[in-house]
């Protein structure tokens, strides 16, 4: 059953919202004619609050609260099914991305707080090195979960030693991460367009 | 033959050295020469787009500028690098990006995979062939991000893409038909969300087994490794009394060659892929002496 999803007011900004993504990305939400074949495409549509083709209405709705307080645009893998197999050309997995960036640009909080935070490591490491690093790349986030006040379930931390430990006997965990001589100017040109 | 300028890509430096390793000693048996990019950088992976789009742009721009400085077309193994390489030069070829290089885009981005089952590529490695596959059936399985966007990676067969399928067969082996070559195998989800990880993994493998498949191949790092190290758990999960092997095409190729430097890369699969090899060495030997005894 399709669900029902409650509207919210609208201010002028909102309204315009459509037009503004438009012009940004050129991703065209009015050509949608809701026929669902994203979601229907879509490898993790159950385990979306808010279903692609939701997502799409949502916006010609101007309902920029809504999808910006999503699970959904985190839960996107950005696989691309939607994108390629929309009969009207609608970028559907452009729009969860430039959604998740309006999230964060917003300086709000994300609803799939772990992804997020998982993509914001990755990027340090990347900051970091240059290259990623496997095991620099799970400690980090692991510590920051752990920091953060989660406490994983005593089952899952013996599963993760003992994947840990079996990956560092075939030798898949490298202790050194490998620097790219080219991270000097990686951050220049990060620092230099605002990151 | 020529020579191609090669981006490794992270996965291969750290976790999924075997990959590498068998792509190595692969072309070098067929005569290939690839020159590592110096100082590439990470292309962003899934991290940079997701949370600053301009990044997506800055971190494979500048990979290509150095590649096109290097005067030779960029060879891809990794499908993600692949996609996020080819979607920035595409976005500068277009001027949708700033270009901070005045590149000219006058050289391709290959994925590796594509390149060798080019016909002539394949004509080398019927000749290469030392031990067939005969009776190993597989399922190709290609993931998302070498094959979509379509208009991104120039795949007009998205839908059902062959050229894995094309190169076990050209060393023997039986590739079975399926309907999810394509399907996303969770990607990184299997770390931040594992029940997304584990939902779409254990997806692709009892299909896979349904067909009847004895192995999976696979030209995706991540996809390896999603298939391969989340195996345990799902076994333990589901009751399973099976596992798959996940080969990477070219360990295929490395096998099917008879190059015993590709063994260690295999030793370091979670699903140890031996008794599946040692078992087909067997067949195709008994085979073999039994023509010879007419």
């Amino acid at each position: 059953m399709e669900q029902q999803v409650q509207l919210l007011p609208l201010s002028a900004g909102d309204q315009l919202w459509a037009h503004a993504i438009a012009m940004e990305t050129g991703i065209q939400v009015a050509s949608c004619y809701q026929c669902l074949r994203c979601t229907n495409s879509c490898p993790v549509s159950t385990f979306m609050d808010i279903k692609p083709h939701q997502a799409v209405r949502l916006v010609q709705f101007g309902q920029r609260e809504k999808l910006l307080e999503s699970s959904a645009v985190w839960v996107c893998l950005s696989c691309e099914m939607c994108s390629t197999y929309c009969p009207n050309e609608i970028d559907v997995a452009g729009l969860m991305n430039h959604l998740k960036n309006s999230v964060i640009s917003s300086g709000r909080k994300p609803a799939e707080k772990e992804i997020a935070l998982f993509h914001e490591i990755f990027l340090d490491v990347l900051h970091k090195y240059g290259r990623i690093n496997d095991l620099q790349l799970m400690q980090r986030y692991k510590w920051r979960l752990l920091t953060a006040g989660n406490l994983p379930p005593l089952d899952e931390v013996r599963k993760d030693v003992k994947l840990g430990m079996s990956l560092f006997r075939r030798k898949r965990l490298r202790l050194l991460p490998e620097r790219s001589r080219a991270v000097k100017e990686i951050r220049a040109l990060l620092h230099h367009y605002g990151r | 033959m020529r020579d191609l300028t090669f981006y490794p890509g992270c996965a291969l430096q750290s976790m999924t050295w075997d990959y590498r390793e068998s792509i190595s000693h692969v072309v070098g048996a067929l005569g290939l020469r690839l020159l590592e990019l110096p100082d590439w950088t990470c292309c962003g992976a899934t991290a940079a787009h997701s949370l600053d789009e301009r990044m997506a742009i800055l971190l494979p721009g500048r990979n290509l500028a150095v590649a096109e400085a290097e005067g030779r077309d960029l060879a891809v193994a990794c499908p993600m690098c692949f996609k996020r390489l080819s979607l920035c030069r595409e976005m500068l070829r277009q001027k949708r990006a700033d270009d901070l290089w005045s590149l000219h885009l006058d050289f391709s981005v290959v994925d590796l995979a594509r390149y060798l089952s080019s016909k002539p590529m394949l004509q080398k490695i019927q000749q290469r062939l030392r031990f067939p596959l005969t009776g190993m059936k597989v399922v190709c399985y290609y993931g998302c991000q070498v094959v979509r966007p379509p208009k991104i990676t120039g795949y007009s067969d998205y839908e059902n893409p062959m050229h894995l399928d094309h190169l076990v067969q050209a060393v023997g082996a039986t590739p079975l038909d399926w309907s999810f070559k394509g399907t996303c195998c969770g990607a990184s989800s299997g770390i931040a969300r594992k029940d997304i990880g584990l939902t779409l993994v254990a997806k692709l493998l009892t299909w896979a087994r349904a067909t009847g498949a004895d192995a999976m191949v696979v030209c995706c790092p991540l996809c390896q490794n999603n298939l391969d190290l989340l195996q345990p758990e799902l076994r333990e999960r589901h009751g399973w009394h099976w596992q798959l092997p996940i080969f990477y095409y070219t360990e295929i190729l490395g096998v099917a060659f008879g190059l015993q430097a590709i063994v260690p890369g295999l030793k370091s699969h979670l699903v140890d892929p031996q008794p599946l090899i040692a078992r087909l060495r067997q067949i195709s030997t008994e085979d073999r002496e039994m023509i010879a005894s007419g």
